[in-house]
């Protein structure tokens, strides 16, 4: 008996008939007790695998959701254990409960405008659309923070859409800001916020019901952390997250940590995004400086191919110590700069020359990793003469 | 059968038909490129009609006119 008990694909075609029967009608108390005979002994975590292979075979989730009853039932209060504090959704400082909680003060602040259009009181109307703008930071956060990990799992279109509502919606705010600011009729003004809170309202629906259960299932805890820690630099709607979000440091997502920061599809993870390894060599091409990167050792690691290098670099120069690479009258000057970089004396050194028309500005940054420490010296050298030469305003562009 | 609690992405993979008159309702945004595998797995016809405010009964005339059968949930 064991021995099938034991058997994983046993226990989820067990899994499949339960969810099957809840389907069908029976009730918790029904298959509780063989819920809990399946699941004996097994960790809470196979339990939330059995699941997610359900889903991937392609169960609806609403199907599968139909065993939390039954795991409240046979757990009773430690449910916890299987589905973290009933759903990150309802874990203040969780990026989605942020967002949440921001949707019900939205859902409040309309109803209060509401209350403004009935009554025709414009001069509240007026307060309240300016609350209401600050929507914005609301959209900015989705937009900044989690499209980027939605299109890192080619969920492209979506978002894509979303994102042009989301700026119809700042649109349509900002004509009825506009319109209280003119002697435009209440009627009219009646008529455009309504549109405008309707729609809200409609997006609203489309994050909770669409978009969070979605990447809910794809994003993994390192990716909400970046997240959460984001939220602040942008900012927050009619609401802020009382507490930071201190989730349990998950093993899985540690384990895998070294494969994480690079995406199956081969692009490279950054602090904001993610970039193809041919796209980072172009780019870093296409900046309208130079830049060689000699590391914490002294050798040269790098330097970027724009099209007019100031000071040609022979690709020779890979992988040799940066003071062969310099004339012996100026060797000592950038031993001693790299010198103050790494010992953290400076950050930067910057010096400037003219070489014929050109003025060339030269500038040794230290780089540091997270920790501050010395990870080796970027050299940027950019022609600044044109840029010397410009004044006034250009805002209209070439033909 | 069209049951209009499963997901528009059940639906479609076993109703390619289906998609036109999803087009045809008004729901444009189903043949955008990637939709149907994303967004698709978590809307349902039932979703649909609330987000894109298209009525309900509608919806249900208009499969039937199409040919498919339509699955009420149970109350």
């Amino acid at each position: 008996m064991s021995e099938i008990i034991n058997n994983r694909e046993y226990r989820q075609k067990i899994l499949k008939e339960l969810i099957k029967e809840l389907h069908e009608g029976k009730g918790v108390d029904e298959v509780k007790e063989r819920f809990a005979e399946l699941i004996e002994g097994i960790a809470p975590t196979e339990i939330t695998e059995m699941e997610q292979a359900l889903i991937a075979e392609g169960m609806p989730v609403s199907e599968v959701q139909r065993l939390c009853d039954v795991h409240a039932e046979v757990f009773k209060g430690s449910i916890e254990e299987i589905h973290s504090p009933s759903g990150p959704e309802k874990t203040p400082g969780h990026p989605v409960h942020t967002f949440m909680s921001e949707n019900r003060e939205i859902e409040k602040l309309i109803s209060v405008i509401e209350e403004h259009i009935q009554g025709k009181n414009r001069e509240s109307l007026k307060g309240d659309i300016e609350k209401l703008a600050t929507i914005d930071k609301h959209y900015a956060r989705k937009e900044n923070l989690i499209f980027p990990y939605m299109e890192k799992y080619d969920i492209t279109a979506p978002p894509k859409v979303m994102w042009g509502v989301d700026d119809e919606i700042r649109d349509a705010v900002k004509t009825v800001k506009a319109m209280l600011e003119t002697e435009a009729s209440f009627a009219e003004i009646e008529k455009h916020t309504n549109e405008t809170t309707h729609r809200i309202e409609e997006m609203i629906f489309k994050e909770e019901s669409i978009m969070f259960p979605m990447i809910l299932e794809v994003f993994t805890q390192d990716e909400w952390m970046a997240i959460e820690k984001s939220g602040d630099e942008i900012g927050y709607t009619l609401f802020a997250p009382s507490q930071k979000w201190a989730p349990v440091p998950d093993n899985l997502t540690t384990i895998t940590k070294p494969e994480l920061e690079k995406h199956p599809s081969g692009k490279v993870k950054f602090d904001a995004g993610f970039m193809m390894p041919e796209e980072i060599n172009a780019v870093l091409n296409t900046l309208p400086l130079d830049i060689t990167f000699v590391d914490e050792s002294g050798h040269v690691q790098y330097f970027s191919q724009g099209e007019e290098r100031i000071f040609p670099r022979p690709i020779t120069i890979i992988g040799r110590e940066v003071k062969n690479c310099h004339p012996p009258a100026s060797v000592h000057v950038v031993e001693k700069v790299v010198e103050n970089l790494k010992s953290g004396k400076n950050d930067s050194e910057d010096f400037w020359i003219k070489m014929g028309d050109k003025f060339v500005y030269i500038r040794y940054f230290a780089v540091r990793g997270k920790k501050g420490e010395y990870l080796g010296t970027l050299e940027v050298t950019q022609n600044i003469s044109p840029i010397q030469e410009l004044s006034g305003e250009k805002r209209l562009m070439d033909d | 059968m069209i049951d209009l609690s499963r997901t528009i992405f059940e639906l479609v993979s076993e109703f390619p038909e289906l998609k036109e008159t999803m087009v045809a309702l008004g729901f444009k945004d189903i043949t955008k490129p990637g939709m149907l595998q994303t967004a698709g797995k978590f809307m349902t016809l039932k979703k649909g009609s609330v987000m894109k405010n298209i009525d309900m009964e509608t919806i249900k005339k208009k499969l039937l006119d199409d040919g498919f059968c339509v699955k009420e949930e149970e109350e």
